[in-house]
């Protein structure tokens, strides 16, 4: 299963249209730039099912075979589970996946750091045209 | 006589419609002494029926999961659309509008502290789990491990300590559940980004079980101290069966050091 590919789309927003109706996280507009959508293709190292994020850590190789390690901050637990991400199911270290999240806010911080979205397998989508996937593609272990 | 009964019918034919509609809905379930029972696990901000997975169409991010194209908000630093716009004292009003300009890194919550009420009513993405009794209704909170003790017919104390959810006594008005909530401290934020209060807010909820699947809830919030009239929040909560309250300890939000740090950098967080 490690080599399987999985196209992990992860929108952190919140699930209504009413302005008061929000989660209470942190800021992401502080923490990351919706003008900023990225998807890279790696494998996981590691996961960290925390709350109020998640986390999970993806080594990407880019064209010169250099290897960077890129964090991505997702929903916690509870909102995880409820939409179908099962522990050592879902997504494991080892895996080949796909990330779509958004870029760090502040370019001081560095390119690695990146809040993903945590929809699997289904569709995702984002209020932003360029970082709108209106597919995911279903892992074979789903 | 006959136009009469015409009138009649005519003047019934609303009810009897909104009847059958609730009756299709599933009827209202009701505690032995006759009162609409509120127990259930309830999702707020949304209107769609179903399990969870049903209604959030998965992951529901991203309008409101089954209607993908809808508008998004993204955090509670978002703008909000079409909500009603807090009547805040014009000072205040532009203390909240720089917290929003310094993108909410003032957020409470991003200090792992209680969203407070009605503030943590309304969170979306995070179900909530009434339990009721004939003296105490008991409102547990996914966000956070917070709870809350509504106690019936009963009067606040004389000596009320601030508190993040305030305290809360309740009673019947006809299917009404009116939930009077004082005793406040000033840490948390009403509703959006930077939308603050002073010790002397007072809330007054409203919950109106209107179906099985269906609970409206409405909070008149007061404050002198920065708000020109009462504010009027309003959503809906749903029944979601077959979920569960999950534990939810806010262990990682570290954002306020980080943002500190990243302050003394230099780094701008206003938005331009």
């Amino acid at each position: 299963m490690a080599a399987s590919k999985a196209h992990v789309c992860i929108l952190f927003a919140a699930l209504t249209v009413y302005g008061t109706t929000v989660h209470a996280h942190h800021s992401f507009g502080a923490e990351y730039d919706a003008q900023r959508p990225v998807t890279v293709t790696g494998v996981v190292t590691k996961i960290e099912w925390t709350n109020p994020h998640c986390h999970f850590y993806v080594d990407v190789t880019d064209e010169r075979g250099t290897v960077v390690n890129w964090k991505f901050e997702g929903y916690g637990i509870g909102p995880l589970y409820r939409n179908g991400w099962k522990r050592d199911v879902t997504i494991k270290a080892g895996d080949r996946v796909t990330v779509t999240g958004w870029g760090p806010a502040m370019a001081a911080r560095g390119p690695r750091d990146a809040r993903s979205c945590c929809q699997l397998a289904r569709r995702c989508f984002s209020d932003h045209p360029s970082a709108r996937v209106t597919e995911a593609t279903r892992p074979p272990w789903r | 006589m006959r136009a009469v009964w015409l009138v009649v019918v005519a003047a019934l034919l609303p009810f009897a419609a909104a009847s059958a509609t609730a009756q299709s809905r599933g009827a209202v379930p009701r505690t032995p002494d006759k009162k609409p029972d509120l127990t259930g696990v309830w999702q707020a901000g949304n209107t769609l029926r179903g399990s969870w997975e049903q209604a959030n169409g998965g992951v529901g991010l991203g309008g409101s999961g089954r209607n993908p194209g809808g508008p998004t908000v993204q955090s509670s630093t978002e703008r909000p659309a079409g909500a009603e716009a807090a009547p805040y004292q014009p000072w205040a009003a532009q203390k909240v509008l720089d917290a929003f300009n310094r993108r909410g890194i003032d957020d409470p919550t991003a200090l792992c502290l209680p969203p407070g009420v009605p503030r943590v009513v309304m969170l979306g993405l995070y179900p909530q789990q009434i339990v009721q009794t004939p003296t105490h209704i008991v409102v547990l909170y996914e966000y956070g491990n917070s709870h809350r003790l509504i106690r019936l017919n009963d009067k606040h104390p004389d000596d009320l300590i601030p508190s993040y959810n305030g305290d809360a006594v309740g009673r019947w008005e006809g299917d009404t559940l009116v939930v009077d909530v004082a005793g406040f401290n000033d840490r948390t934020w009403i509703a959006g980004t930077g939308t603050f209060h002073t010790e002397a807010l007072h809330v007054v909820e409203r919950y109106t079980r209107v179906d099985k699947d269906q609970i409206n809830w409405e909070a008149t919030v007061e404050d002198p101290n920065v708000l020109t009239k009462p504010w009027v929040l309003k959503t809906t909560m749903m029944l979601r069966e077959g979920t569960r309250i999950e534990e939810n300890v806010c262990e990682n939000n570290v954002d306020v050091d980080r943002y500190e740090h990243l302050l003394k950098e230099g780094i701008d967080f206003t938005r331009h």
